[in-house]
């Protein structure tokens, strides 16, 4: 066999002509570019003390798997159609993300596999509904008749995680937690956001902020065609602007839930501060622009921000 | 012979064609004689019950202020619960209505306090039976029926600290039981403590001081006990043993909060990892709030590496056949003079790889003669086992390829497959020069020749991790490698399809074992490794796998 090779080999080289090998075919190779939008973020600078570290840009309505992307209503990191696989063993409904118990996300339910029966068991105290560590969304959902809902994770469930309820970044890694669980990473692991799970040579934290998944190859079309484009521009006035292009939205952006957080570390390069910020944007996004100051430029007033899309 | 006629062959071919580079020479410089594929399909392991005994420590509060008449502050003329039906009855009822418990993971303390503490029944230290735990808590409620008057007998101060430092004492002596009596695998365990009072710490002052009373403080008193039990997790041995420790605080009062006993108790709970609720009103206290349900452990994927055990990278940058797979070429081996076809050539328990690696030769004994090896003695704990021949063996804890010993002689740990966290197999990392010890996870991320490829990427790449990659020959292809998800059977668990293509191979044998990594995705964090190999027989360009594969 291995003399054949050379054979063919020695062929080819006295032909002088190199033929390229037909790749094999893609199982993506259909997709269909998305309908997206562009983001930018005007005037970031950066606390007195603090230095940037990370942006993500991320729109919770839309989930991406397997070559595809998926509506989800609850906004949640679970697709309708994966919620709904999951009702009979978890009772989800696909409107909240907090559908089952108070104060638990589905999400977490699912990864920690909290199923009905053990479910009754699951409380969360009235002292630790909120967020010590400021990173998460809380948001009046118009959709469901203005009932308040909760994307982050509350003490209570950081509490059960074993996570520190006071940090928004456990690991220190770069990654707010809950993004980690949304990402598909474990938020008590130090070392999973710098790894390439796929093997593509794409660290994980890079798939996360562009909203594709980490265990599947990053260079599959469908997975080009999905990626954000994160830009950086500089302004004379020492200000930064953030451009995330590409952004895939379903409905035209009708109810999509674009959600934004910056965080900054501290001179020793330790997580030290959160900014959180959402938009709901409505029909009509495609190919637009949604543009805005940055939010956080009040330090007292810069997390759970609402940008109301015009 | 076939060394030398390829580059012969090419560069005749070359000679007849100048358009071509001649950078295809370095290909045998290299050491690469051919590339092949490998095919891998694996799932993630569908979720497991999350196993841990479960222990419960209630500790009660005793003092005289739950009694009729006893004001816990000014104005106040209410009893917290004179009868003790909050704390006694809803404790009955949470015990009598838990779910079966047919493995007999789930046991119970009951630490009474008021001045002391004191922990009544029969028992001492934790109760596995709860029939008998049942009867415990009832005679300690109305003295088993036959008491004239119905217990608890509530006097006495407050002393969280007496408390705190009697369950302190308990879980660590129930940890070293533990420890002692366990054998792999091992379970752990989840303690839980209910800390249940009606007010704040106020004790006895000592003799001599002008105030009669004191109340003791979070930080002065409370805190270094708290965290003295929180670190019983982080103890060498007893950590092991230990799934988590939770301190919980319930604080039950009738109509006026005292905010003080609020806020200490919070502090407490948050420094206990745990919750801290509140019955006001009359209310019982409703101890299944506290109880941890049953969850399982869902798995994902952290990593894949595929490496060619036949292959070794040399410090010289290039690629050398290893015939026995130990991770030291046959080259060297023979320049040492270790057979090249026995990992352990000396016999004494310890690859010659490892040997090479602490001590610079693979043996002791300039011909590896058996008669002159080290036999380590420092491993004699390991329990080595001596076959006929005289050889050492020695018992591995992980699947990563390093045994007991190695490990120890390594500064490695026994019991995790990746001492460091890089998610790089121990061997792996040994054999692709890539420290092991804990602390040095980073240096996977480094990249040590600024050549912008990292030491993690260049090992998924098969490159070379000792050189630069422009020192490499431009002829070289690295690997490509494709991950895709497939349907699975369930939604719990993932299953993969990857491609790994421009394995290196070299001119004879051609082991690949595909490592896979995985953790849960939340809540625990101890990623496991699973391993598989197949050989690419004579002539395969490419060599699969399959879920079953790998153990």
């Amino acid at each position: 066999m291995r003399k054949i090779i050379a054979l063919t080999t020695l062929v080819l080289f006295i032909g002088c002509s190199q033929v390229e090998p037909l790749k094999p075919l893609d199982t993506n190779s259909l997709a269909i570019p998305p309908q997206t939008m562009s983001v930018i973020i005007k005037g970031y600078r950066p606390q007195a003390g603090k230095v940037f570290q990370n942006l993500f840009v991320s729109n919770f309505s839309v989930k991406v798997a397997q070559g595809a992307l998926s509506l989800s209503t609850s906004r949640d990191g679970m697709s309708d159609t994966f919620k709904t696989s999951l009702t009979s063993d978890y009772g989800f409904n696909i409107n909240s993300p907090e559908s089952v118990v108070p104060g638990f996300a589905d999400l977490l339910l699912f990864n920690i596999g909290v199923t009905t029966p053990a479910q009754s068991l699951m409380y969360c105290g009235s002292n630790q509904m909120l967020s010590s560590s400021n990173d998460v969304l809380i948001y009046n959902d118009s959709r469901l008749g203005g009932t308040q809902e909760f994307l982050g994770l509350r003490d209570c469930e950081k509490v059960y995680m074993g996570l520190n309820p006071n940090l928004f970044n456990f690991a220190g890694d770069g990654i707010p937690d809950y993004l980690k669980l949304r990402c598909g990473l474990n938020p008590l692991n130090k070392n999973d956001a710098y790894l390439s799970t796929a093997g593509d040579g794409i660290a994980n934290i890079d798939k996360c902020k562009r909203n594709i998944p980490i265990d599947e190859n990053g260079y599959t079309e469908a997975n080009q065609l999905f990626a954000y484009q994160y830009n950086i521009q500089a302004n004379p006035d020492g200000t930064t602007d953030f451009v995330v292009n590409n952004i895939p939205i379903l409905n035209g952006g009708d109810q999509n839930f674009l959600a934004f957080y910056v965080t900054e570390t501290d001179l020793s390069n330790k997580p030290a501060a959160i900014y959180t910020a959402f938009s709901v944007i409505k029909n009509g996004y495609a190919n637009k622009t949604l543009q805005f100051d940055y939010w956080a430029k009040d330090p007292s007033n810069s997390t759970n921000q609402e940008i109301l899309a015009p | 012979m076939k060394k030398l006629l390829s580059p012969l062959l090419i560069t005749l071919v070359l000679m007849g064609c100048n358009k071509e580079p001649l950078t295809a020479l370095n290909k045998s410089l290299v050491g690469v004689t051919d590339y092949g594929t490998v095919d891998a399909r694996f799932c993630t392991q569908a979720p497991t019950p999350a196993k841990q005994n479960l222990k419960y420590l209630f500790i009660i509060d005793h003092s005289a202020s739950n009694q009729p008449g006893f004001p816990s502050f000014a104005g106040d003329i209410s009893n917290t619960d004179s009868q003790g039906s909050r704390r006694y009855g809803p404790l009955l009822n949470f015990l009598k209505n838990l779910v079966p418990d047919p493995n007999n993971l789930t046991s119970f303390a009951i630490i009474d306090f008021n001045d002391k503490a004191t922990q009544p029944g029969t028992v001492s230290g934790f109760d596995s039976d709860t029939n008998n735990f049942i009867n415990t808590t009832t005679t300690d409620w109305i003295g088993g029926g036959t008491a004239a008057v119905p217990a608890p007998f509530d006097a006495g101060f407050t002393n969280y600290q007496a408390a705190l430092q009697m369950a302190l004492t308990m879980i660590r002596k129930d940890a070293q039981n533990e420890s002692a009596i366990q054998t792999p695998p091992i379970v752990t365990t989840a303690y839980q403590i209910i800390f249940v009072t009606d007010g704040v710490p106020t004790v006895a002052s000592p003799s001599g001081s002008s105030n009669p009373t004191y109340t003791q403080t979070f930080q002065a008193d409370l805190q270094p006990v708290i965290d003295s039990i929180m670190n019983i997790k982080s103890d060498l041995t007893l950590g092991a043993f230990i799934a988590n420790i939770t301190l919980n605080t319930a604080y039950y009062f009738n109509d006026v909060e005292v905010t003080s006993a609020e806020s200490l108790l919070q502090q407490m709970a948050i420094e206990g990892n745990g919750q801290y609720l509140q019955f006001g009103s009359g209310k019982n206290i409703l101890y299944q709030q506290f109880a941890p349900p049953s969850r399982n452990i869902r798995n994902r994927l952290v990593d894949a590496f595929v490496e060619n055990e036949n292959a070794v990278w040399w410090d010289d940058g290039r690629l050398m056949l290893d015939s026995d797979g130990d991770g030291l070429p046959d080259l060297i081996e023979q320049q040492f003079g270790s057979d090249p076809y026995n990992k352990d050539s000396d016999g004494n328990g310890v690859s010659d790889l490892v040997e090479y690696r602490t001590k610079g030769k693979p043996c002791n004994d300039a011909q590896c003669a058996a008669a002159g090896r080290d036999l380590y003695a420092i491993c004699d704990g390991f329990s080595p086992v001596k076959d006929a021949n005289g050889n050492v063996t020695f018992s591995s804890s992980t699947n990563d390829g390093l045994n007991d010993c190695e490990k120890f002689l390594l500064n490695a740990s026994r019991t995790v497959f990746n001492t460091n966290g890089d998610m790089i197999p121990d061997f792996l990392a040994l054999k692709t020069t890539l420290p092991v010890i804990i602390g040095s996870a980073s240096a996977a991320l480094a990249d040590p020749f600024g050549d912008g490829i990292t030491n993690y990427s260049k090992l998924k790449l098969g490159m070379p991790i000792q050189i630069s990659n422009r020192t490499l020959s431009p002829d070289f292809q690295a690997r490509a490698t494709s991950l895709d998800l497939e349907s699975s059977p369930s939604a719990d668990v993932d299953c993969y399809h990857m491609v790994v293509e421009n394995v290196a191979l070299t001119s004879y044998s051609n082991t690949i074992k595909v490592m896979v990594i995985q953790n849960s995705s939340a809540v625990d964090d101890k990623p496991f490794l699973q391993v598989a190999e197949r050989p690419f027989s004579g002539g395969q360009t490419s060599v699969s796998f399959l879920p079953g594969d790998f153990k």
